[in-house]
């Protein structure tokens, strides 16, 4: 079983937001809330970099480790997701995430946050695939049709990759051996010295 | 991990308690403490804000004033000050029963809550700052990030510090004015005054400390888990991690006095005395830790009660209740009621239990019929206007492996 993975290529976005937007209309994503954002760093600044974040699904989630109610699984294609019937929206899990993914509702019943909502990897949730209470909750599935998360699909410069860890690590390491070393992840110098030549 | 050899030693050193200091009082995970030169104050899960004695040893006063969460308190000399997920913020004065001021309920959470002289301030998930003048106890409020408020400091000169999840730390002078702003490199989870710096603790795992003016002075890696907590004092920092394991570092050095296994779980609060470090997480025990080694100072704190395991598929769907409900007779402390002997029992009749209003008007029996009702169709449907979050157990096997449990287990 492929294990899926995003990964974005900081040398290659262009800060568009397209992911953003594709992401919003796919699986109607109510107001306030982005399952997908473009952080830039150093805005308008030489050497401004720009990385697109959402949900990184990870192998060893922290948001799954604080749940009280224990509402998230993981599933066979190492996607993580949550049951909204589950979460009681107590906003832990988004101390827990390092990249900002959990996304609340800004009105809620009796003043209380409302479910927690982030990016599924365009693979719903729970319920049945492909269902309208599926989508109604999580959106579209597109892994249940055979297709990649459309944020990935829609980037014009490919600078999102999504799909098998494997296979988009592959292809991150042919660009990184054209470019040449020290181009294998932003933030080189911030990890081995500003005086590195790369 | 040079700072392994000084935990060892220090879970060590717990072998012999210098007092016994068990402080269990809160029936949920403890979100928030605050502690002052005479006061302890803790805010839960289950909805109660609990004033103890600086040392943590003896409750002094019980609040159960928010609907949900108690997120954030904050310390006066005569009072304290408690927020919650129903995003009010409410004064408490020593000996008033009821609070001196207490803010409109709000869509979003109260995150963190600051005090200054002429000052409350309080910061909530949508980014917003509320800023209460003490003395007339009027209040403005005002977009400050673009995305949770982490954590609020105040300046001994007055100024307030605000770090968010726009990765922004601004300065704000005493009119609500920003006089500074500087980035951050990663998520913030919380912010202390230490020393004469302001300690922020990250996602990433790191210890970043700031000078006042926005510099970025030394910081450490502590874990590769999310920080989630911070403390500090004129000689020390402290940082929790959400596996539960607690840093106490000296200032200025950020050199480890102690690396502290406090809890299987995360820890959300830490406080700093004089003497001591208290921490306080999802387990529900708070824990009064030695400054000079952070060993435990008392017997070990008692987590709270799970509910009882016995394999079945019910136990695994009944997860999702225990941290609200308990099935012990008459235990009606954490956020919801007990659910011993609901079976044949009228809506809110509980002793022992405050119940909302809205609940308290219906007229429902609880049986297994309409409790499996209440999960299929969820709460906000079934018994509008009461405090339960919107849950539904959708899969009809699953909602009566759950009847089941609790019929076994709950009398």
């Amino acid at each position: 079983m492929a294990r899926m993975k995003f990964l974005c290529d900081a040398d290659r976005c262009i800060e568009c937001n397209a992911c953003v937007t594709a992401c919003k209309n796919e699986h109607e994503v109510p107001w306030g809330i982005n399952r997908r954002r473009v952080v830039t760093l150093d805005d308008g600044l030489p050497g401004e970099r720009s990385v697109s974040m959402a949900c990184m699904h990870c192998t060893d989630a922290p948001c799954a480790s604080v749940c009280p109610v224990s509402c998230f699984y993981t599933t066979d294609d190492a996607v993580v997701l949550h049951n909204k019937d589950t979460c009681i929206g107590c906003g832990y899990c988004s101390y827990a995430c390092p990249f900002g993914a959990p996304q609340y509702p800004q009105t809620a019943n009796f003043g209380t946050r409302g479910k927690m909502d982030k990016c599924t990897y365009c693979s719903g949730g729970p319920e049945p695939d492909m269902t309208q209470a599926e989508y109604v909750k999580y959106g579209s599935n597109r892994l249940a049709e055979g297709k990649l998360p459309l944020c990935a699909e829609m980037c014009s410069t490919k600078a999102l990759l999504a799909g098998d860890g494997d296979i988009i690590a592959e292809i991150y390491r042919e660009r990184v051996v054209t470019r040449g070393y020290g181009s294998g992840a932003w933030g080189w110098r911030t990890a081995y010295g500003e005086t590195l030549t790369v | 991990m040079a700072s392994w050899p000084v935990a060892v030693f220090a879970m060590m050193m717990a072998a012999t308690p210098l007092q016994a200091q068990h402080t269990s009082g809160h029936a949920g995970p403890v979100s928030a403490l605050a502690v002052g030169p005479d006061r302890l104050v803790s805010g839960g899960f289950d909805g109660r804000a609990i004033q103890w004695d600086a040392d943590g040893a003896t409750a002094r006063r019980i609040v159960r004033f928010h609907d949900g969460n108690v997120t954030a308190v904050a310390i006066l000399s005569d009072g304290f000050v408690s927020a919650g997920q129903d995003g009010r913020v409410a004064v408490w004065r020593d000996g008033a029963d009821t609070p001196v001021i207490q803010t409109a309920a709000a869509t979003s959470p109260v995150s963190v809550l600051a005090v200054g002289e002429a000052q409350i301030f309080a910061g909530f998930f949508d980014g917003w700052v509320l800023r209460l003048d003490r003395a007339s106890l009027t209040h403005t409020t005002a977009p400050a990030h673009t995305g949770r408020v982490s954590g609020l400091s105040v300046l001994p000169d007055g100024d307030l510090v605000s770090v968010g999840a726009d990765l922004r730390l601004i300065r704000w002078d005493p009119k609500g004015q920003p006089v500074l702003r500087a980035d951050l490199p990663d998520l913030p989870n919380a912010m202390a005054l230490a020393g004469d710096a302001l300690a922020v603790t990250f996602a990433d795992g790191a210890l970043r400390m700031f000078a006042p003016d926005g510099t970025e002075l030394p910081d450490r890696f502590l874990s590769d888990r999310p920080l989630v907590a911070v403390a500090g004092s004129a000689d020390h920092v402290a940082a929790a991690a959400i596996d539960g394991t607690v840093w106490l570092l000296d200032l200025p050095s950020l050199t480890t006095r102690a690396q502290i296994t406090a809890s299987d779980g995360p820890v959300w609060a830490l406080a700093l005395s004089d003497d001591a470090l208290f921490s306080a997480g999802a387990d529900g025990a708070i824990r009064r830790l030695s400054l000079d080694d952070g060993a435990p100072m008392g017997a070990p704190a008692t987590a709270l009660a799970a509910a009882p395991d016995d394999g079945s598929r019910g136990a695994e769907v009944y997860r999702a209740c225990a941290v609200c409900h308990a099935l012990t007779p008459d235990d009606h402390d954490r956020a919801g009621p007990s659910l011993h002997g609901i079976f044949g029992r009228p809506v809110a009749s509980a002793d022992g239990y405050a119940y909302s209003d809205a609940l308290r008007a219906m007229e429902i029996v609880w049986t297994p019929e309409t409790v499996g009702a209440l999960f299929s169709v969820g709460p906000d449907a079934y018994t509008p206007g009461s405090r339960m979050p919107d849950q539904r157990v959708t899969d009809p096997a699953d909602r009566a492996a759950l009847l089941d449990y609790i019929a076994r287990h709950g009398g």
